[in-house]
């Protein structure tokens, strides 16, 4: 199972360099948006700095659909090896904000799947999905969106057999 | 049941300040369940804003949203509404609106408007459907996500479940795992995964209107 080493928010250009110093010799970066910079901007100094992959993470929260799509192309346009999709934390800017949940996970990942299959992002570029991990509900959503175009789960707890062939375990840099 | 919220009292004699002739209008529907716009409510408001000012009248309408309703309870009040400045709604948002079309007069909204809520009992009111126009209920298991969901997904739970608690909300189980309780209880689990497509804003912006076409 691979490891994916997340770096929720950037707030400076000094902030991310000690991240990626931090990083070392790290394979596989997700680069997470509540930092007050966006990942697009960071991904060249990302890129120079790290040898390794470098996904985004791409939550849902406060964008319509219009601005996911524009995301996800900039994204793979711009140098990322892939998306994490995730719905996100609510309101991560305080109680006063309107909440925008244009579209949930499984309507992005058809989107992006579709983006996909019509060649508008490369074939290399790797659809991800964030999952709780436990059963009921959540591994009936977990198989959904295996099924579905996610060729990854990133889970953030120690996965069931069930999916362990398809995890990717996220730990905090 | 539309449920509504009293405005502060301070705040409708602020908005009432200029107007010295005044009609009084509650709800008997909606409001006076909400007892923020039934008999007693209007008579509370009549005393609020009598010091100083003429109550023209007090009305209570059936139901004030209603243009012909409202039309018809208004005819029964010509004069006093020549001579009214201003008019007291104690009714929902379109409540306050039917009755300004209706009149032509300036309308003061004492209450606020909360959203369509299920009545358990008096006093106790529940948001459950939020008018979005693109019903799943069918598979839902008769809970609306939509609503339930305070990120409103239409497909399945998020990320964010803590086992089977609502990472928002978190004295409350996620609606999402409601649903799939119910729905394998019934056997009928399949359903979980049918798929929900984005609603098409296209066809549901404000403001809606249904207009019946005349055979």
């Amino acid at each position: 199972m691979e490891t994916m080493n997340y770096i929720p928010s950037v707030h400076s250009r000094e902030n991310l360099a000690a991240l990626l110093r931090k990083a070392g010799a790290a394979k596989l970066l997700l680069i997470g948006e509540y930092g007050t910079l966006t990942p697009l901007t960071l991904i060249n100094e990302i890129k120079t700095q790290f040898k390794g992959r470098v996904f985004l993470e791409l939550i849902a929260a406060n964008k319509n659909r219009d601005l996911i799509t524009s995301y996800v192309l900039s994204a793979a346009s711009a140098g990322f090896d892939g998306v994490v999709i995730a719905s996100g934390n609510f309101s991560a800017s305080g109680p006063m904000a309107r909440p925008v949940y244009d579209l949930d996970p499984s309507q992005m990942l058809s989107m992006i799947s579709a983006l996909k299959k019509e060649g508008l992002l490369p074939a290399s570029f790797t659809i991800a999905a964030r999952s709780a991990v436990g059963n009921g509900a959540i591994a009936a959503r977990a198989r959904y969106l295996l099924a579905h175009g996610a060729e990854y789960l990133a889970v953030s707890e120690q996965p069931g057999d069930e999916f362990k062939d398809k995890t990717m375990r996220i730990e905090s840099l | 049941m539309i449920v509504t919220r009293k405005k502060a009292p301070q705040t409708i004699q602020e908005l009432a300040e200029r107007y010295k002739k005044l009609i009084i209008v509650g709800c008997s529907e909606c409001a006076a369940v909400c007892q923020t716009g039934g008999s007693e409510q209007v008579k509370e408001m009549a005393t609020l804003l009598g010091n100083g000012r003429e109550i023209l009248a007090t009305i209570s309408i059936e139901s004030p949203c209603d243009k012909r309703i409202s039309a018809r309870d208004f005819r029964r009040l010509e004069k006093e509404l020549e001579g009214a400045d201003a008019l007291v709604a104690l009714t929902c948002g379109s409540g306050v609106q039917a009755i300004a079309e209706v009149t032509g007069k300036k309308v003061i909204a004492a209450l606020d408007t909360d959203f369509l809520g299920m009545v358990e009992r008096l006093g106790r009111f529940y948001e459950r459907c939020s008018h979005c126009g693109h019903c799943i209920l069918n598979d839902t298991a008769e809970i609306c996500p939509v609503t339930l969901c305070p990120r409103g997904l239409r497909n399945g739970p998020c990320e964010n479940i803590h086992g089977t608690r609502c990472d928002v909300n978190n004295d409350r189980d996620c609606v999402w795992h409601t649903i799939y309780e119910r729905l394998s209880s019934r056997g009928e689990a399949e359903r979980f995964a049918a798929y929900h497509e984005p609603p098409d804003w296209s066809t549901c912006r404000s403001p809606r209107e249904e207009i019946w076409e005349r055979k």
